[in-house]
């Protein structure tokens, strides 16, 4: 099973109706470690195949989509708690990603499991939001000292917020990207860009979409790069018409990420050979299609952007994905401060790789004694 | 190395030798082998690099390479597969309701045993399964959501503590792995059953809740339906999961089956009660 083939089959669900057993083995693997088990599932209902696939296949595929379902109704339950939490205050939050995905009902959000719920409040209301989830059992979850000054100083966003009971994730940010990084935009262009739904405020799909590149493409971390790849896939073929690509070239030249939205356009083109022309040839896009993007986008983007599947990454992909974390932080971060972070880190990865990566870690007291720590 | 438990099929693909003798005392396993069916879950008993390989070496269990626990010392490996398996199915399939508990089966009556720790579970079917009950699982039941069906699962019983003491006093014959100090449960080691043949799917006819207290006399007593939801919807693992579905599980299962709390203080006493007398209660009180 090949890398590269997983978005084809994404887009063409009809292909693993061909696979043998052991290409199914891996396959359901590569989904399960990427994140994208439960929109298989979806992308493959919606095209009329998932109950021509073996039993077994099956079962996993809509054990995801069972576990996403019953995840949106929670995320429902909770935009709607906090929208009316700090409305009292005036405070409208917009909800960004996975959540706006969910309140949205997109087509990628049938099948999608995500951690946290993101929402958007003015820097000025910020911490009068915090304080009314913390008086509403939300808390921040133990960080290191570091990361504490790390979040204050230069971040975008807070900590995340953990509810004591329900055990749910907010996440609140103030911006799109760090201030310390130059780039964080006028976030008026994104709170105009929104729509009320049944269950609070949410991003239009020409927004979430520049979000979503935006938040792809200017991240560090690529663990989750080729779900949220599928994400723009998915928006681009839900929503793809010409008014759309000309707003998301508008919106992205208004919050200066045209680089993001030329990289979105390559990558789709590249994983899942869809026409992105009215993009990338836009007034506003076509500006920065020029030789060193186009060289990022192949060279690291094409590999890092795969399913980071250990059995299956070459050293030229995990050679790409550091590319991109290096890269990650350096637009994030002025140089001087990049090099002292950068440090600090390493200094932390050579230790914990001495002592062990969880030796120093704090005990956190919204973790129970004895329960494991669980991934999801 | 594939690791076939009947229900599920796991694929170990790295750190097998770590675990090789336990493997083969346990499941008896033979030459790897390619699988043609498809593979549930691809595991892994991961090392890490530098001084902790070498020094208090340390494992990790991961599913897709990715690691599901924190790492534990390399003593652990075998008793930490065996729960990152248990893991893999609770966190992974959503399509059945998970209750913590025992799962055992003699002729036509099949039991459901829920137990908090201390409440002698895992002694009481261990016991149960050396004396020619059939076990389907000494940790999950797997109810399927349709039919209320529980299917068998080729795992080995875990054993805590004084089980273990226990287990080899009654059996000196079973196969039992090296105790393996220090883990989150203290003293553990892996019994293989005696009985390993593979009984059909069956749906539970008695939900059995034991209470082990020392030198007491048996005593039954039979729960409601409300106090019978109560205590096993306590014992579920993905209730909340499973939303609506999961309440109207429960409920079929709660009406389909008979409820008991039984303290005991010898488990041959209740072997005794399930074998000859549990049918009385099926019989004298029509559901």
């Amino acid at each position: 099973m090949r890398l590269e083939a997983i978005s084809r089959i994404v887009k063409e669900p009809h292909r693993a109706l061909e696979f043998s057993d052991c290409e199914w083995s891996s396959f359901l693997s590569i989904l399960r470690e990427s994140g994208t088990m439960g929109t298989f599932q979806a992308c493959s209902l919606r095209a009329g195949c998932l109950n021509e696939f073996p039993a077994v296949a099956q079962r996993h595929l809509n054990s995801m989509r069972y576990y996403s379902d019953r995840q949106a109704l929670q995320v429902i339950f909770e935009c709607k708690l906090i929208s009316r939490l700090l409305a009292d205050k005036e405070i409208k939050p917009v909800f960004l990603k996975g959540a706006a995905y969910t309140l949205m009902k997109t087509c990628n959000s049938e099948g999608r499991v995500y951690t946290d719920i993101d929402a958007l409040v003015p820097v000025a209301a910020i911490s009068e939001a915090r304080e009314i989830l913390e008086f509403n059992f939300w808390r921040s979850k133990e960080v290191s000292n570091y990361d504490e000054r790390y979040y204050r100083k230069w971040a975008h966003e807070l900590p995340p917020l953990w509810h004591l009971r329900r055990k749910t994730v907010v996440d609140l940010h103030h911006n799109i990207l760090p201030p310390i990084s130059g780039r964080a935009p006028d976030i008026h262009y994104l709170l105009e860009a929104c729509t009320p739904t049944d269950h609070g405020m949410a991003l239009q799909p020409h927004a979430l979409f520049v979000h979503s590149a935006v938040h792809l493409f200017m991240n560090e971390d690529f663990r989750n790069g080729f779900r949220d790849l599928v994400d723009l896939y998915l928006l681009a073929d839900e929503f793809g018409q010409e008014k759309f690509w000309a707003d998301v070239a508008t919106l992205a030249k208004a919050v200066r990420a045209e680089k993001e939205a030329f990289y979105a356009a390559v990558s789709l083109r590249q994983f899942f050979g869809i026409n992105v022309d009215e993009l990338i040839e836009s007034p506003q896009i076509r500006t920065v299609n020029t030789t060193r993007p186009r060289g990022v986008a192949e060279t690291i983007f094409a590999r890092a952007l795969k399913p980071h599947h250990k059995n299956y990454l070459s050293t030229a992909d995990k050679l790409a994905i550091f590319s991109a974390y290096i890269r990650g932080h350096w637009l994030r971060m002025p140089v001087h401060i990049l090099t002292m972070h950068l440090s600090v880190k390493l200094f932390f990865s050579v230790r914990d790789a001495i002592f062990g990566s969880h030796y120093f870690e704090k005990q956190d007291p919204l973790e129970l004694p004895g329960r494991e720590n669980v991934r999801q | 190395m594939l690791i076939d438990t009947g229900e599920y099929l796991f694929n170990l693909e790295r750190g097998a030798e770590l675990v090789g003798s336990e493997l083969g005392q346990m499941y008896q396993m033979r030459q790897p082998h390619i699988s043609e069916h498809i593979v549930d879950f691809h595991i892994s008993l991961e090392r890490p690099g530098l001084i902790r390989r070498f020094l208090r070496p340390q494992v990790t269990f991961c599913c897709d390479r990715s690691p599901a626990f924190k790492p534990v010392s390399k003593r652990q490996a075998f008793a930490t597969l065996e729960w990152g398996m248990n893991w893999c199915i609770a966190a992974f399939d959503h399509s059945r309701l998970i209750i913590h508990a025992a799962v055992v089966r003699n002729d036509d009556v099949t039991v459901m045993l829920p137990a908090s720790p201390g409440s002698g579970k895992s002694t009481l079917s261990a016991y149960l399964a050396m004396s020619n009950w059939q076990l389907f699982s000494d940790e999950l039941a797997i109810i399927e959501p349709s039919n209320l069906q529980l299917s068998p699962m080729h795992r080995p019983i875990c054993l805590k503590n004084q089980s273990i003491d226990l287990i080899h006093s009654w059996f000196p014959q079973a196969e039992i792995t090296e105790p393996v100090l220090d883990t989150q449960k203290g003293t553990v080691a892996h019994l293989r059953p005696a009985n390993w043949s593979t009984p059909a799917p069956a749906v539970p006819d008695f939900i059995v809740l034991p209470k082990f207290r020392p030198n007491q006399p048996l005593e039954i007593t039979r729960l409601t339906k409300a106090e019978g939801f109560a205590e096993v919807h306590s014992h579920c693992f993905n209730y909340s999961t499973q939303g609506k579905r999961g309440f109207e599980t429960l409920t079929r299962l709660i009406n389909r089956t008979i409820q008991l709390q039984i303290t005991y203080g010898d488990v041959g006493e209740v072997r005794e009660y399930l074998e000859h007398q549990l049918e009385t209660e099926r019989a004298g009180h029509a559901p």
